[in-house]
C-alpha cells in the first residue's frame, strides 16, 4: 500500500552553499527603489510630487477604488518620478521611483509590552505596516480578519521549502526564530486560535537548535520530505488551519511590538549561473539586477526565475523588482524543458499527482475539445505543483494545460452540459 | 539583460519515452539469442525482418500523416520485435513482414500514429496472421534442430496443441524453464522471460499492477478449469508456459499506450485480460488466442481508467469530508 500512497516527488536538494552563509543585508541608503502604487491591479493616483521627501509610513498613493489598502513608503528618500514595471507575479505595475537616503532618525522606537497586546492592536499593526504574506501575496490583516470570521484554531508559520534551491525561510528562522514564534502567537491571539506551530523541512541538526531556542520541542513540526508538502485546510483532527509565511510572522511581530513597516524580505539568490549563492535581505522595490551583482555571475543565464524551480515564474529582464512574495531568485543556464512529444501512456503523471487527478486524461479532453466531460475530472482541485510535467518522459506541458483547464473551467467550459458531474 | 520565458516547472526529470521502448528491445534480445542456440541463426533473421519492415512501414505511414518518419521513437521497432518473437522459428520471412504491415497500416497509422493508437499494433498484426495463416503460425520445429530449408523441418507438438487435444501429461519443470520444447521464438525460455519481466518492472517500463493480476487470474483459471488430468500444479505450469501467454502478459498486455494508466484500472484490466485470454484458449478456434483477447480488452481500457478513478476519487472525497479535511 505504501506504493499507492507515496505521491509527489523527492527533488534534489541544492540549498547549499547559500544555506551555510550568513544573510547579507542590503542597506536601502544608496539604492533607488520602486514602490508599486497598488499591488491589486486597482487604479491608483500618486500623491507625491517630484523631489518630495518620503519617509517610512508616508502615504504614497490613493486608490480610486473603495476599500483598497493605503500604500505607504517604507524607506527614507526623495521621489524621483513614476515608472512602469513588469513583474512575473503581479503583472504590470506603476511604481514610484525613490532615491533612498540614510534615515535622519537613528534611535529605534520604544517597544510595546508584548503581553498587553490585544487582538485589535495586532490587526491594526498588520494593516499599518502593510504586511503582505509571502505565501499567497495577500494582505495579512485581510487574511487574519477572514480567518477570524470563519473561526480558526491552529496557526502555522510555513517555512517548509522543499523545491530544491530556496532556503530563505531557513535563513530567517536561523536569524530570529524567537521573534517568528512570537509572531505566530500574535497571529493566534488575533484569530483567538488556541495553538500555533512552525512547519519546516530541515534535517535534525538544523531543526533541534531552533526548538531549543524557543523552548518548545513540539512547536517545530517537520513536514514530509516529498514535494509538494500537502497543505490541508484542516488537520486530521478537524482543526481549521491558518497558514502564514515565516517572513510575514516576523514582520507581524516587528510591526506589533516596534511599529516597523514591512519593508524588506530575505531572498535566496541561487542557480547554476550564480557564482556565490547567498540569502540576501533586500528592501522591497530593489531590482533583481542589484542582487545578481552582489552574488556575481559565472555564466550568462538563460532564464531568471522569481520563485523556485517547480513553481517559479520566468522574468523577462533583470529589472524585475523584489516585492512581497519573492523569496527565491534563480539564474539558470541550462535548457531544462525537453522537446514535446505525444503521450507515451506511461501513467507516471497519475502516479505522482498528490491531488489524485488524471492529468493525461484532462489534457486529452482539452486537446480533443471534449469540454462537457472535463468538469467530471475535477481540474479545479489541481494546485499547479508541476509534478506531472516534471516526470513526463514525453516532455509534455501537463501542469500548464491542467492549470489552464482549471482556470478557464468556470468561465468557458461551464456552457457545456456536465453530464458526468461527480 | 533579457531572458527566455517559459512554463514551469523548470526542473525536468532526465527521462525519455524512447528509453522505455529501448528497454523492451533489450528484453527481447536474450530471448532471440536463446532461440538461436536451439535453431541456428534463423530466429535472428525473422526478428530482423520484423523490426526493419515495421520501421520502414512506420516511416511510410508517417509520410501519409505528413509527419517526419518516427523511426527514432522506437515504437515501430518494438511492434516488429514483438510480432517476430511470437512467430515460429520456421516461419517464412514474409510472415513477420505481412504482420508488421497490417499492424502499422491498419492498426497504428489510421488512429494517428505512435501514442494515439487504441489497439495494440502487435496484437493486431498477430491476429491477422493467426486468422489467415494459422497452419504456418502454429507449426513449430523440434528444438535442437538447426533450421536450414523450412520445407524440410522436423516439426514437434507444441504445448498449446497438446493441451488442446488433452494429450498433455507432464513436463519436467527444468525443461520448461530452459525452453526445451517446441514453441515460438521468444516465448519458450520461461526463465529468461521471468528475468525480462523483472528487468522491465525494475526499469518501470511495465506496470506490476497489470502484470500480476493478469498472471494471477490465469493461474486461478488453470486451477479451477484444468485441461490436464495430472493435477492442478501441472495444469498451472503447462497453461502458463504454453503458447505465448507469459510473453503476452509481459510485453503486450502491459503496453503503456493501450492499457489504463490508473493503478486500480490496471488491476481490473489485467484481471479481465486473464479471463479473456483463458476463455480464448479454451473456447477459441485456435490453440493460442491471446491476440484476440487483447484486442477486445484494449477497447475497454479508457473505461477501466475512468470508472476506477471515479470510484477511488469518490471514496477519498467521502472520507476526507467525513474527517473534515476537505470542505
Amino acid at each position: 500500500m505504501a506504493l499507492l500512497t507515496r505521491k509527489g516527488l523527492v527533488l534534489p536538494s541544492r540549498i547549499e552553499p547559500a544555506v551555510s552563509q550568513p544573510v547579507v543585508i542590503l542597506p536601502a541608503d544608496t539604492l533607488r527603489v520602486y514602490l508599486p502604487l497598488s499591488y491589486t491591479g486597482s487604479r491608483a493616483r500618486c500623491l507625491l510630487s517630484t523631489n518630495e521627501v518620503v519617509y517610512p509610513g508616508k502615504q504614497i498613493a490613493e486608490s480610486a477604488d473603495d476599500g483598497q489598502p493605503v500604500m505607504r513608503a517604507h524607506v527614507f528618500g526623495v521621489f524621483a518620478g513614476l515608472r512602469d514595471a513588469s513583474h512575473p507575479l503581479y503583472g504590470q505595475l506603476e511604481c514610484a521611483a525613490i532615491d533612498c537616503m540614510p534615515s535622519p532618525v537613528s534611535e529605534s522606537p520604544a517597544a510595546k509590552n508584548f503581553d498587553k497586546l490585544r487582538p485589535a492592536d495586532v490587526l491594526e499593526a498588520a494593516e499599518a505596516a502593510g504586511i503582505i504574506d509571502e505565501l499567497d501575496g495577500h494582505y495579512l490583516y485581510r487574511k487574519l480578519e477572514e480567518y477570524r470570521e470563519n473561526y480558526c484554531d491552529l496557526v502555522i508559520a510555513d517555512g517548509a521549502e522543499n523545491q530544491g534551491y530556496a532556503s530563505s525561510a531557513w535563513a530567517v528562522m536561523n536569524e530570529s526564530v524567537e521573534q517568528i514564534w512570537m509572531g505566530v502567537q500574535l497571529a493566534a491571539l488575533a484569530l483567538r486560535a488556541t495553538a500555533g506551530q512552525i512547519n519546516v523541512r530541515l534535517k535534525r541538526n538544523r531543526r533541534r537548535p531552533l526548538a531549543r531556542r524557543i523552548n518548545n520541542e513540539k512547536a517545530i513540526f517537520q513536514v514530509r520530505r516529498r514535494y509538494p508538502a500537502v497543505k490541508l485546510e484542516k488537520n486530521p483532527w478537524g482543526r481549521r488551519i491558518c497558514r502564514i509565511g515565516v517572513q510575514a510572522c516576523l514582520a507581524l511581530y516587528r510591526a506589533a511590538v516596534y511599529g516597523e513597516m514591512h519593508g524588506s524580505c530575505v531572498v535566496t539568490v541561487s542557480g547554476d549561473a550564480v557564482k556565490s549563492p547567498r540569502n540576501i535581505r533586500a528592501p522591497f522595490g530593489t531590482t533583481a539586477e542589484k542582487l545578481l551583482e552582489i552574488c556575481g555571475l559565472k555564466a550568462d543565464p538563460v532564464r531568471l526565475l522569481s520563485g523556485d524551480v517547480m513553481t517559479g515564474r520566468a522574468a523577462e529582464s533583470d529589472r524585475m523588482l523584489i516585492l512581497p512574495g519573492v523569496t527565491c531568485l534563480l539564474a539558470l543556464t541550462e535548457e531544462a524543458v525537453p522537446a514535446h512529444g505525444v503521450c507515451c501512456g506511461c501513467g507516471r503523471c497519475v502516479g505522482v499527482c498528490h491531488a489524485g487527478l488524471l492529468p493525461f486524461e484532462i489534457v486529452r479532453r482539452v486537446e480533443n475539445m471534449q469540454y462537457e466531460q472535463l468538469a467530471s475530472l475535477r481540474p479545479d482541485t489541481c494546485d499547479g505543483c508541476g509534478c506531472c510535467s516534471h516526470v513526463c518522459p514525453a516532455g509534455r506541458e501537463l501542469s500548464d494545460q491542467v492549470s489552464s483547464a482549471r482556470d478557464t473551467n468556470s468561465r468557458i467550459y461551464s456552457s457545456w452540459e456536465e453530464e458526468d458531474e461527480i | 539583460m533579457r531572458f527566455k520565458r517559459g512554463k514551469p516547472p523548470y526542473l525536468r526529470k532526465r527521462d525519455k519515452a524512447v528509453y522505455m521502448r529501448l528497454d523492451v528491445l533489450i528484453a527481447l534480445a536474450p530471448l532471440v539469442a536463446f532461440s538461436c542456440i536451439y535453431y541456428g541463426m534463423r530466429p535472428l533473421y525473422v526478428m530482423l525482418h520484423g523490426i526493419i519492415s515495421a520501421m520502414l512501414f512506420d516511416g511510410i505511414g508517417n509520410l501519409f500523416l505528413r509527419r517526419p518518419p518516427g523511426w527514432a521513437d522506437g515504437t515501430a521497432a518494438v511492434t516488429g520485435g514483438i510480432i517476430a518473437a511470437v512467430m515460429s522459428p520456421a516461419a517464412p520471412y514474409w510472415m513477420p513482414i505481412a504482420a508488421a504491415a497490417f499492424a502499422i497500416f491498419a492498426i497504428k497509422i489510421p488512429f494517428g500514429g505512435a501514442g494515439r493508437n487504441i489497439f495494440n499494433p502487435a496484437a493486431g498484426g498477430l491476429a491477422f496472421i493467426t486468422l489467415c495463416f494459422d497452419g504456418r503460425m502454429f507449426t513449430y520445429p523440434a528444438p535442437n534442430t538447426p533450421i536450414g530449408d523450412i520445407t524440410q523441418i522436423v516439426t514437434g507438438e507444441s504445448l498449446g496443441s497438446l493441451l488442446r487435444s488433452g494429450a498433455a501429461t507432464s513436463f519436467k519443470p527444468a525443461d520448461l524453464l530452459i525452453g526445451d520444447f517446441p514453441g515460438p521464438i521468444g516465448t519458450v525460455a520461461i526463465a529468461i522471460l521471468l528475468a525480462c519481466a523483472v528487468y522491465l518492472l525494475f526499469r518501470r517500463s511495465i506496470s506490476v499492477f497489470t502484470l500480476l493480476p493478469f498472471l494471477a487470474v490465469c493461474t486461478g483459471y488453470a486451477v479451477l478449469f484444468p485441461r490436464v488430468g495430472t493435477g492442478w500444479e501441472n495444469s498451472v505450469m503447462l497453461e502458463l508456459c504454453s503458447g505465448y501467454l507469459l510473453f503476452a502478459g509481459i510485453f503486450i498486455v502491459t503496453d503503456p499506450v493501450t492499457s489504463p494508466k490508473f493503478w486500480l484500472g490496471r488491476i481490473f484490466y489485467g484481471a479481465a485480460g486473464g479471463i479473456l485470454v483463458m476463455l480464448m484458449r479454451t473456447a477459441g478456434r485456435f490453440e493460442e488466442g491471446c491476440c484476440f483477447a487483447i484486442l477486445i480488452l484494449n477497447t475497454f481500457a479508457p473505461a477501466f481508467d475512468r470508472l476506477s478513478w471515479k470510484a477511488i476519487y469518490r471514496t477519498r472525497t467521502y472520507w476526507q469530508r467525513l474527517k473534515g479535511v476537505r470542505k
